[in-house]
């Protein structure tokens, strides 16, 4: 037999047989229990990288203990709450109201997009001082939706863990205003799209 | 899908609700139409359902919407605010007159029309409250309490506005509606809307209230987070109570208690933070171990032995680790921490001190070069990258310094061509297309907040406009599409174009790329109305079709690269049954090819959920892993060369010289070194940051969740978001076995395959070590600097990134080697008994 062993550069390997036979193929186990050596090395390192990122996160992502209590005033004999002076209210929520959208002194250059354009609030509060009302609000992070919405209903500070809740969604297990209009006898109405807020 | 946001915070809790349609950034127009629909009949004073609230919620998503999909900067973000100043006319029209409106933003945008870090322009909403009879009694005299009146100027704003806490609207409204203030309520009145004699009364209360509060959460089972504010907190308290307190210590103590619980609510458990630390400094003190093991003759065997004596470990481990729980829970130690936390933590670091035990080199290691040899290849580029996640802003401008690490890779293949003049050309050529392709990387980027004013962006038209500049649009397809033949081409340089490669690259990949083009240039022209709106659907449509087509192709490239795992041709002259001549071609790279060839179709499919711009930069970083491969290859040829010339061994010399092969195999798993491994490890992070990404979660591109459908779906929305997110380190990844199989010819035939399985194996444990170094060093920052001022804004986010690029290329690094295998197996019977049954010497 004469083998002429490639050039690299050409890549062509070629064999000059003189005789041949076939044989089955067989496979050499050794290569392929070298594969399992591989992966097992590789997922034995990966164990060690969960349980390593799984110890930190429960120490690093933020829990608050959220109270059961609920507000009564019953058992205070501090002042507790005032005689009301809306029968009802009507709590529009337009996701992602920056500041700048309904300010009558927005930044400039104005945007001629979103500078002057959703006029009422300004010009009621210029018309009617005494009956509107602007403010810039500042919303914690995580500025997301979710967190955002249990903040305006409990008066609290949802932290950075539960974001990860807004794909499974949580209930709110403490006092809300939504707990107390119920405790009071009030009926809620809420009229929203069926969502899953990703952020 | 799933469940709306106010009905899971409240389940049961409303007399009526009307869910419908579903969440779906794409649907500007009739997202709010709903909301619309339902709040008019409420409001309507001749409806009966006028009767049936005392607190109606309406949620209109349009406006984040059109942010997320447009940005702020677009015709349809003022058609969405004229819309909703519409709306707004009508409910004052309807309005009762006791009625109380609230109109609020639950948060900002920030300029390209993302949320949900602490930026200025995300935290500022706005709020505003109306009513027919004026808020507050015109009768009674306005309080006059200048601490309260807070203000703030907003960015850009000449004009300093009035600025509250968002969860100051939760008493107010609270006491405007005549209620008791929730227990956890930490937020404030705001004065304007109450009378003097009133705001006295709703000032107590609400100090009378979180006064409370802060004394259960004082008494619960986290009272100790309040150690070192308490007594602070409870002189301004103090202060608050009797009858003639002013009004200014009711608002002190509140907005005290509220910085306290700010502050206190970034409260970190350290015990298990350390036991994380350590646990990741373990498995890269292990993975590192196994890296050197490898390289060593008997290295695969010990390896075998050293994990399996590593699970008596794991099991020790465990035993020690509920000792260890049962003990500290009797003595009451530590707080916080589960038996199973014990147990993860005990059960690695056995294990890791097994493997590490057992690996431990023979005693004949220990000779002074090898030791000196070992140190000097220290590599100061990882130790550099980890270090940097300890400055703020080196960790927001990581992407600049990916950028001068990769151009410091190059020094040592740069001293090898210069000292090595037969293949000098060879590798600068290699190196200079490398660098071309990582600067040209690096041109694209969306600038994060922080990195303002020195950053422009480039990934998109204008920092304002979510669209792809004009540039990226015209290469976009023809880019595409030379991707494929780039590829081939850099296979066909060594007859490697054949077989799977002939296959799937031009009837997989190449339709899957193109796919992925047309489908970001269809949204681009929905965003842009480029038909105009009556178009739109139509557009849809195509977008949903062409995103599965391309799916569909890149499936079935990973599958028939998997099926045809050779790129080889095979010619055989004479009687096929008894052939005289046998002519393989693509023989010198049989398994860098075909392994090529798979991974293309992977990027195929990243490349698809990646926007126009980020395909453009995937082309370059492949182009860049092309020629990393072209400059290992070339060093180690000219290493090789080198050192038979300083042996001056004839015979070794002879086996270098063209035409003829290495008898002794020319390349072993010990071969590999991790300096040709950490380009591979910074291209994955600079394709991170070139695809429009960055350390943020602002920068989350949620547009691919709608690739597939119009509508969000599990698993396929967070699939792709995912994919789109981690892909580019995932691809890099991928690729660590061709640091080991590019034009590694099949002879050997022996120990060839096992020599490429092993090599990759260690091209692997390196990556682990240099994405577990980086998330040590991100963990560790964000741990050490958990008090520091950017915490939630830089080191947190980078750690979160850090740790799932970790798994993602964790979960690459296992599926590349069983992307490997078929090739494997496939050289081992065509090289190992076919053609070596037909050489058989006929003496």
């Amino acid at each position: 037999v004469r083998h002429v062993f490639p050039r690299k550069q050409t890549s062509a390997y070629i064999l000059e047989l003189c005789q041949t036979h076939h044989r089955p193929f067989l496979t050499p186990s050794r290569t392929m229990s070298r594969i399992r050596l591989s992966i097992l090395t590789i997922g034995f390192v990966s164990f060690l990288h969960l349980a390593g990122l799984y110890l930190f996160t429960r120490g690093f992502l933020l829990t608050r203990l959220s109270l059961a209590d609920v507000s009564t005033c019953a058992d205070t004999t501090a002042p507790c709450t005032l005689p009301p002076r809306h029968k009802r209210a009507i709590v529009l929520i337009i996701d992602a109201l920056r500041f700048d959208f309904i300010s009558p002194d927005p930044p400039t250059p104005n945007s001629v997009y979103h500078h002057h354009v959703l006029t009422l609030p300004a010009e009621l509060s210029a018309s009617q001082p005494g009956h509107s009302l602007i403010f810039d609000a500042y919303a914690d992070p995580p500025t997301t939706t979710l967190q955002r919405i249990k903040a305006l209903v409990t008066g609290s500070l949802p932290t950075f863990v539960d974001m990860g809740s807004n794909f499974g969604g949580s209930s709110i297990e403490e006092d809300s205003l939504v707990k107390q209009l119920l405790h009071h006898g009030k009926k809620v109405s809420v009229t929203f799209p069926v969502l899953q807020e990703l952020l | 899908m799933g469940d709306d946001t106010w009905t899971t915070v409240f389940p049961n809790s409303f007399s009526q609700s009307f869910p419908y349609d579903s969440f779906n950034v794409e649907d500007l127009h009739t997202v709010d139409e709903g909301v619309i629909r339902h709040l008019f009949p409420l409001l309507d004073p001749m409806h009966q359902a006028n009767e049936t609230w005392d607190l109606l919620v309406g949620h209109f998503l349009g406006l984040d919407h059109v942010g997320h999909r447009l940005g702020p900067e677009h015709p349809t973000m003022k058609a969405k605010q004229l819309q909703m100043n519409d709306v707004l006319k009508r409910v004052v029209d309807n309005l009762a007159n006791d009625d109380l409106l609230v109109v609020l933003g639950d948060h900002g945008m920030d300029s390209r029309g993302d949320h949900g870090g602490d930026g200025a322009l995300e935290t500022s909403a706005g709020l505003w409250m109306y009513s027919k009879t004026p808020l507050r009694d015109p009768a009674l005299p306005v309080a006059d309490i200048s601490l309260s009146y807070a203000t703030k100027l907003f960015p850009g704003a000449n004009v300093p506005h009035r600025r509250v806490q968002q969860i100051d609207l939760v008493p107010t409204i609270s006491l405007l509606l005549g209620l008791p203030i929730p227990f956890n309520n930490l937020g404030t009145v705001i004065p304007e809307v109450f009378s003097t004699p009133d705001l006295k009364t709703a000032l107590a209360a609400n100090a009378a209230q979180v006064g409370r509060y802060l004394d259960a959460y004082r008494n619960s089972s986290s009272g100790a987070e309040l150690d070192s504010a308490w007594s602070t907190l409870q002189v301004l308290h103090g202060a608050t109570l009797g009858d003639e307190t002013p009004m200014e210590a009711s608002i002190e103590y509140l907005r005290a208690a509220l910085a306290t619980c700010r502050a206190m609510w970034a409260q970190f458990n350290s015990t298990l933070m350390t036991m994380g630390l350590i646990t990741l400094a373990t498995s890269i003190v292990a993975s590192a171990a196994l890296f050197f093991r490898f390289s060593q003759p008997d290295g695969a065997e010990r390896v075998d032995d050293a994990l399996g004596l590593s699970s008596r470990g794991m099991a020790a481990g465990s035993v020690a680790g509920l000792l260890v729980f049962l003990v500290t829970n009797v003595l009451s130690l530590t707080q916080g921490i589960s038996s199973l936390d014990f147990i993860l933590f005990f059960a690695p670091f056995f294990a890791g001190l097994v493997v590490l035990a057992s690996t431990i080199p023979s005693p004949q290691f220990w000779t002074f070069s090898n030791v000196t040899s070992r140190i000097s290849s220290t590599p100061v580029i990882l130790f550099l990258h980890t270090i940097a996640f300890f400055s703020n802003s080196f960790t927001f401008w990581e992407e600049r310094i990916l950028t001068f690490f990769l151009f410091t890779s190059l020094i040592s293949p740069v001293c090898v061509a210069l000292a090595t003049p037969s293949h000098m050309k060879r590798i600068l050529i290699a190196v200079v297309v490398f660098a071309i392709a990582v600067r040209a990387m690096s041109v694209s980027t969306v600038c994060r907040e922080e990195q303002q004013p020195y950053c422009h962006v480039t990934f998109f038209a204008s920092a304002i406009i979510a669209v792809p500049p004009v540039l990226v649009r015209i290469l976009a397809l023809p880019l595409a599409s030379a991707l494929t033949f780039i590829i081939r081409t850099r296979l066909a340089a060594g007859k490697a174009d054949h077989g799977a490669a002939a296959l799937v690259l031009p009837n997989a990949v190449r339709p899957a790329l193109l796919g992925g083009a047309v489908y970001w240039l269809a949204d681009y022209a929905d965003a842009v109305d480029f038909f105009g709106p009556a178009y739109s659907p139509l557009l849809r449509t195509l977008r949903t079709v062409v995103a599965w087509v391309s799916v569909f192709f890149a499936i079935l490239g990973v599958v028939a690269s998997y099926v045809v795992p050779s790129t080889l041709k095979i010619n055989v002259d004479g009687d096929p049954t008894k052939p005289d001549r046998i002519t393989v071609l693509g023989y010198a790279n049989a398994f860098g090819a075909p392994y090529l060839v798979m991974w293309s179709s992977a990027l195929a499919l990243v490349s698809l959920t990646s926007q126009l711009t980020a395909q453009l930069v995937l082309v370059f970083g492949t182009v860049a892993l092309l020629a990393h491969l072209e400059v290992v290859d070339a060093v180690r040829e000219a290493q090789a060369l080198n050192v038979a010339l300083a042996s001056s061994t004839p015979s070794q010399l002879l086996n270098l010289q063209p035409g003829t092969e290495a008898i002794e195999p020319s390349f072993t798993a010990g071969t590999l070194s991790f300096a040709e491994v950490t380009p591979l490890a910074l291209l994955g992070l600079h394709a991170f940051f070139g695809t429009g990404h960055n350390a943020t979660i602002a920068s989350i591109q949620w547009k691919s969740a709608f690739m597939l459908t119009p509508t969000v779906t599990y698993p396929l929305s967070p699939l792709f978001v995912t994919i789109n997110t981690f892909g580019p380190i995932f691809l890099f990844a991928l690729a660590a076995p061709l640091l080991a199989a590019w034009n590694v010819p099949p002879r050997p035939v022996k120990s060839a395959g096992e020599a490429i399985v092993l090599g990759s194996t260690r091209a692997a444990l390196a990556l682990q070590v240099y994405f577990g170094a980086l998330l040590l060093g991100s963990a560790s920052s964000a741990a050490f600097l958990r008090r520091h001022l950017m915490v939630w804004k830089v080191f947190a986010p980078r750690f979160m990134l850090g740790a799932a690029s970790l798994l993602a290329v964790d979960v690459a690094l296992i599926l590349s080697i069983l992307g490997l295998r078929p090739t494997v197996n496939y050289m081992n019977r065509v090289f190992g008994v076919a053609l070596a049954s037909h050489a058989k010497p006929t003496s």
